[in-house]
C-alpha cells in the first residue's frame, strides 16, 4: 500500500468513479425530452450504473439539456458550485455548443463553456436517446483516462468563468 | 381487475407475473442491440462535392446560419474549373444545425442529403464544424424529392404565335410575359448569381430579376444598363449563355432570365426616368467606328464616363446586325428605335450614311479624336469558292437578310435552298418561309437547308431549329455543297451536296471531309449562302494596317482592355470575340473597351 | 332567449364580429375597455383566457387583446383595443379578472406597456437586468442585440 503512487490512486479511483455516476435532474432546455426514454425502461440508463438524482450536493452529472438563456444560467451556476468535485457537464445538443435554433434569440447564452467548463458535447438538435449512452460512455471513458477535468479548470479558470458570467449576469 | 378479484383469488396468483421472465424485454440494449432508424431520418449531412456547384442556396435558406460556404481543396479536391460552378463547398456548424433539412430540400443540384446518423459525441467544442462528404461513410436518409418540394421546378409558359399564323407576317412570335407571369417567374430566382458567370456581360441578374418581383420596372432596368446598354433587344435575341449555367437546369426547367428582361423593359416606354450616374465632362473626344452593339455599347458607357462621343455608320440605321441581320419576327425595329433613342438620349452622337474611308478618312479621326474604337463587325458574307456561285440568283445571307428587313423587299422565288446550319441560317430559312407564304400562300413552295453539321452539332439554338422545323424548313444535315446546277437555259437548277464524312478532324480544327460518291441535288432556284461573315478593313490605310497584329485565328489582337497594337486604336465586337459572336458578347467587350479607353484617356492626360 | 350576440351587441360602444359559432370578436374604444370587460363578465365570460399584444407597426399601434370564455355557452369572445403605440397606456383589469394580473405584468415588461392601476406592472418579471428596448417589440433587433451581448463561436468566419 505504501509503495502506491499517487497517481496510481488517482487511476483507481476514476475506474471506480465512472462505475457509479449520478445525474442531477436538472432540465434547461428541451432536450430534457429525450432523457425519460433514457431513463426509463426502454433505453435504461442504470445498465450502466448511471442513476438520475434530486439533489445537486449529491450528484456527478450534471446535463445541459439544450439552450440556456440568461435567466436559467444564474440557476445554473448555482447547482454547479454547489456540486462536490468531482464533477461532470455535458453539453446537449446544438444550442450548448453554439446556440443553434436560438442563435438570434436575445436571451439565450450562445456558449457553454464560457460560463461554466463543459467535458463533453453531443451533436443534433436534439440528440436521440442512443446519442446520450453513447455520450454517457465517452464521459466513463474520460474520466478512466482522466481527462474529464472540467471541475479542475473551473477552479484553475475562475477568474475567466467569472468575468464572462458577470458579463450577462450583471 | 379489480381489488375483488383479489380476495376471490388464490394466494398463488401472483405467480403469474412469472411468465414475465419469458417475454422479451422492452429494454433496448443499446448499444448492443440497435433500433432500425427510418428512412427518411434527417441525421449528419452528406455532401457529393463532385455534383456540388457551390452555389450557395443552401448557406441562404438556412435558418440557423449554421452554412459557411468554404474551400474544400485541403481536404478532398474537386474540380475547379467546372462551367457554372464556384470553387467552395457547404461547410455546417453543428453548434447551429437544427437538421430541419431545408438545405436539402432547396439544393439545385440534389448533391445535398441528410444521413441516418445522428450519433456525435466530442469534448472539443471546436470539432463540431466540418465540410460534409461522401468518403465520411453514413448511409443515405434524407433525400429530397420532385414532387414535394419547395422549388418551383417548372417554368411559366411563354405564350407564342401559332406556326400558320406567324407565316402569314413578320409579326413578333413571342408575345412576353404578362406582370403575373413575371412575378411568378421571377418568385423562382434564387438569387445565388452562378448565371453572372455565364453571361458574357456579368449583368446583375439576380438583382434586377428580384427588382422585377417586387414591381420596381425602372429599378431594374437600371440594373441592366450597368453592364448592357441594350437590355431590351437581349431580352429578345440574346443567346442567353446565363439559362444554361441557371441551377434549375439540374432539377427543371432553367428561369427565363431572357424574358424577364424582355418584361422589365417593356415596361417602360423610356428610359428617361430611370436614374444613370453620368461623371462630369472630361473634355475629351473619342470617335467610333460602327453603330453595332459594340460600339454603341461602348459609345453609352463613355458617355456616362464623361467623355463626348461619335458614332460613324454606314447605314442608314444605327444598330449594326441588330437592325439590318436579324429579322423582324425576333426584334422589331421600335424596340431597336428605343434603346438607340435613349442612347441618343445619354448624349451620343450617330452620323449616319458615314463610310469611313469614304466620306471621312481613317487618319483624320485619329487626328481630330483621342482615342478611336473600332467595331465594325463582321459586315460582309463569306463566301465558299462555290462552282458557280456568280449567278446573280446566288446571293449572301446578309445582303438578303438586310433587303427584306430594311429595304422591304417582298419578292421570292418558289423553291429557295439555304446553305448553313447556323442561327443566321435559320433566320434565313424562316424570313423565305414567311416571304412564300406571303407572295404564294405556301402552296408548292420548298424552302431547305444544307449544313455541314449533323443534328446534334448544328450551331443553330435549339428554339430556332424548332421554329424552323413548325415552319416546314426541310433540314439536310451532313450534307456539304458541291457545285449549283444549271438548267440549259441559264437558270439554276438547283444546288449538288455530297455527304459529310466528318466536320472536325482528330484534333477538333475545322477540317470536313466528304464521301464523294454519295451525292444528291437539292432542288431550287434560288441559292442563299449563309455560312459566316468576314470583315472589311479597306478604311484603314495600308501602312497601318500592316502594324495591326491578329490572332491565328483571324481576329484582331487586342489586350485585356480592348486595345490593339495600334495605340489609341481599340476594337471590339464580332472582330474580337472568339466565341459564338453573339450581341452580348459584343455589348460585353464594348463595355471593357469603353472602360480601357477611359483609362487610356486618363493616363494619356 | 336571447343569443350570446345579442348580449354582446346591447353593451354600449361595442362592434362585434362573428367569425364562427363560438368565435367572437369584440372591438371597443380604449376607454370604454373596462366597462365592456365588466359587462362581459356580467352575461357570463367568467375566464380570461389570455391578454397579450400585437404590434401593428405599420400603423404606429399596439392591438391589445382579451380572450373571454364563456363556460356556459361555450364560447370564445376576444375583446380588441387599439392604442397609440408612442404611449401605450391601458387601465389594469385585474379587479375583473385577477388572472390579469400576471398577463398585465407580461406586456408591460415584453412590449412596454403602462399599466395603470396594476401596482407591480413594469417591475422586473421575467427577463433580469434588461436595459434595452422592450423585446417583443418589432423594431428591437434581436441579431444585434445577440450578437452585442454574446459571443458566437467561430464568429470570424459567418457574415454576421
Amino acid at each position: 500500500m505504501e509503495k502506491m503512487t499517487q497517481d496510481q490512486v488517482r487511476t483507481i479511483a476514476n475506474m471506480l468513479r465512472k462505475r457509479s455516476l449520478w445525474m442531477i435532474h436538472y432540465c434547461t432546455g428541451c432536450g430534457a425530452m429525450e432523457l425519460p426514454p433514457t431513463m426509463t425502461s426502454r433505453y435504461d440508463m442504470s445498465r450502466l450504473g448511471l442513476a438520475p438524482f434530486v439533489t445537486s450536493r449529491q450528484a456527478d452529472i450534471l446535463l445541459i439539456t439544450g439552450y440556456l438563456n440568461v435567466k436559467t444560467l444564474r440557476r445554473v451556476i448555482t447547482v454547479y458550485e454547489q456540486m462536490l468535485d468531482p464533477k461532470y457537464v455535458i453539453g446537449f445538443g446544438s444550442c450548448a455548443l453554439n446556440g443553434g435554433v436560438y442563435w438570434d434569440s436575445y436571451a439565450v447564452i450562445k456558449q457553454l463553456d464560457r460560463y461554466i467548463p463543459a467535458d463533453l458535447y453531443i451533436a443534433g438538435c436534439m440528440p436521440r436517446p442512443e446519442a446520450i449512452i453513447t455520450a454517457f460512455q465517452d464521459l466513463m471513458d474520460l474520466i478512466d483516462s482522466g481527462k474529464a477535468d472540467g471541475y479542475k479548470r473551473y477552479k484553475r479558470d475562475l477568474a475567466y468563468y467569472k468575468e464572462n458570467q458577470r458579463k450577462v449576469l450583471g | 381487475m379489480n381489488i375483488k378479484d383479489y380476495e376471490n383469488g388464490s394466494f398463488l396468483k401472483p405467480l403469474a407475473s412469472v411468465k414475465y421472465l419469458f417475454k422479451k424485454p422492452h429494454t433496448l440494449r443499446y448499444p448492443k442491440e440497435t433500433k432500425p432508424v427510418p428512412d427518411r431520418y434527417r441525421g449528419l449531412h452528406i455532401n457529393d462535392v463532385d455534383k456540388c456547384i457551390g452555389c450557395g442556396n443552401c448557406r441562404d435558406i438556412c435558418p440557423c446560419a449554421a452554412i459557411t460556404m468554404a474551400d474544400p481543396s485541403d481536404i478532398r479536391p474537386i474540380e475547379i474549373d467546372k462551367k457554372g460552378a464556384n470553387p467552395v463547398r457547404p461547410k455546417i456548424d453543428y453548434g447551429r444545425c437544427s437538421f430541419c433539412a431545408l438545405c436539402v430540400e432547396m439544393c439545385p443540384t440534389g448533391s445535398l442529403k441528410m444521413s441516418k446518423d445522428l450519433i456525435y459525441t466530442s469534448p472539443d467544442a471546436d470539432a463540431f464544424v466540418w465540410i460534409p462528404l461522401e468518403e465520411q461513410g453514413r448511409e443515405p436518409g434524407f433525400t429530397q424529392s420532385d414532387e414535394i418540394t419547395p422549388l418551383m421546378l417548372e417554368a411559366e409558359e411563354m405564350e407564342e404565335l401559332e406556326p400558320e399564323v406567324r407565316l402569314k407576317s413578320f409579326e413578333e412570335i413571342v408575345h412576353g410575359f404578362t406582370e403575373e407571369q413575371a412575378r411568378k417567374e421571377a418568385m423562382r430566382c434564387l438569387g445565388c448569381g452562378i448565371c453572372m458567370q455565364g453571361c458574357p456581360a456579368h449583368m446583375k441578374i439576380p438583382e434586377y430579376i428580384q427588382a422585377i418581383f417586387d414591381g420596381k420596372h425602372d429599378e431594374s432596368t437600371k440594373f441592366m444598363l450597368e453592364d448592357n446598354v441594350l437590355p431590351g433587344i437581349c431580352g429578345r435575341i440574346c443567346t442567353h449563355r446565363c439559362q444554361d449555367d441557371c441551377v434549375y437546369q439540374y432539377r427543371g426547367d432553367p428561369v427565363h432570365i431572357m424574358w424577364l428582361k424582355r418584361f422589365a423593359t417593356d415596361q417602360l416606354e423610356t428610359y428617361k426616368d430611370v436614374e444613370i450616374a453620368k461623371m462630369p465632362s472630361s473634355g475629351k473626344k473619342v470617335a467610333i467606328i460602327g453603330g453595332g452593339p459594340s460600339g454603341l455599347s461602348a459609345a453609352y458607357h463613355l458617355t456616362t464616363m464623361g467623355h463626348s462621343v461619335t458614332i460613324f455608320e454606314q447605314k442608314q440605321r444605327a444598330g449594326g446586325a441588330l437592325a439590318t441581320g436579324i429579322p423582324m419576327y425576333r426584334l422589331p425595329i421600335y424596340e431597336l428605335d428605343k434603346e438607340i433613342g435613349h442612347i441618343e438620349d445619354m448624349g451620343v452622337e450617330i452620323k449616319l450614311n458615314t463610310q469611313v474611308g469614304k466620306d471621312v478618312q481613317f487618319e483624320d479621326l485619329l487626328r481630330d479624336y483621342d482615342a478611336v474604337y473600332i467595331g465594325v463587325g463582321l459586315s460582309y458574307g463569306r463566301s465558299i469558292n462555290l462552282k458557280g456561285e456568280e449567278h446573280p440568283n446566288v446571293v449572301q445571307a446578309i445582303d438578303f437578310l438586310r433587303e427584306v428587313k430594311v429595304e422591304g423587299r417582298r419578292d421570292i422565288t418558289k423553291h429557295v435552298v439555304v446553305i448553313g446550319g447556323g442561327n443566321v441560317a435559320m433566320d434565313v430559312a424562316r424570313t423565305v418561309a414567311r416571304l412564300q407564304e406571303i407572295k404564294y400562300g405556301s402552296k408548292d413552295t420548298t424552302v431547305q437547308t444544307a449544313s455541314l453539321e449533323d443534328w446534334d452539332i448544328m450551331p443553330a439554338s435549339q428554339e430556332e431549329i424548332d421554329g424552323a422545323l413548325e415552319e416546314k424548313v426541310i433540314f439536310n444535315p451532313a450534307w456539304g455543297p458541291n457545285q449549283v446546277i444549271f438548267n440549259e437555259d441559264g437558270s439554276i437548277k438547283g444546288l449538288e451536296v455530297k455527304k459529310v464524312k466528318h466536320v472536325f478532324d482528330e484534333s477538333g480544327r475545322f477540317n470536313p471531309a466528304f464521301y464523294e460518291d454519295q451525292k444528291k441535288l437539292l432542288e431550287g432556284d434560288y441559292i442563299i449562302e449563309s455560312v459566316g461573315q468576314m470583315y472589311n478593313f479597306e478604311f484603314i490605310p495600308k501602312e497601318m494596317l500592316d502594324k495591326l497584329e491578329f490572332t491565328p485565328r483571324r481576329k484582331v489582337m487586342v489586350d485585356e482592355y480592348g486595345e490593339t497594337t495600334l495605340p489609341g486604336v481599340f476594337a471590339g465586337g464580332d472582330l474580337v470575340e472568339t466565341s459564338k459572336g453573339d450581341a452580348i458578347s459584343a455589348i460585353a467587350n464594348g463595355h471593357r473597351a469603353a472602360i480601357g479607353i477611359d483609362r487610356y484617356l486618363r493616363d494619356k492626360k | 332567449m336571447m343569443g350570446i350576440v345579442d348580449k354582446i351587441k346591447e353593451i354600449d360602444g361595442t362592434k362585434v364580429t362573428v367569425q364562427r359559432e363560438n368565435r367572437i370578436f369584440v372591438d371597443v374604444e380604449k376607454e370604454r375597455v373596462i366597462g365592456t370587460l365588466y359587462s362581459m363578465k356580467l352575461i357570463g365570460f367568467s375566464q380570461l383566457s389570455v391578454l397579450s399584444v400585437i404590434d401593428r407597426i405599420a400603423d404606429n399601434q399596439f392591438e391589445i387583446f382579451y380572450v373571454l370564455y364563456n363556460r356556459d355557452e361555450k364560447v370564445n369572445a376576444t375583446v380588441r383595443v387599439w392604442i397609440d403605440r408612442d404611449n401605450p397606456v391601458i387601465e389594469t383589469a385585474e379587479k375583473i379578472y385577477p388572472s390579469a394580473h400576471a398577463w398585465e405584468r407580461e406586456i408591460a415588461e415584453m412590449f412596454g406597456v403602462k399599466v395603470e392601476g396594476n401596482e407591480e406592472a413594469g417591475k422586473p418579471f421575467i427577463l433580469e437586468n434588461w436595459n434595452d428596448l422592450p423585446p417583443m417589440r418589432k423594431d428591437f433587433d434581436s441579431i444585434k442585440y445577440s450578437s452585442e451581448h454574446f459571443v458566437f463561436r467561430h464568429s470570424e468566419d459567418k457574415n454576421e
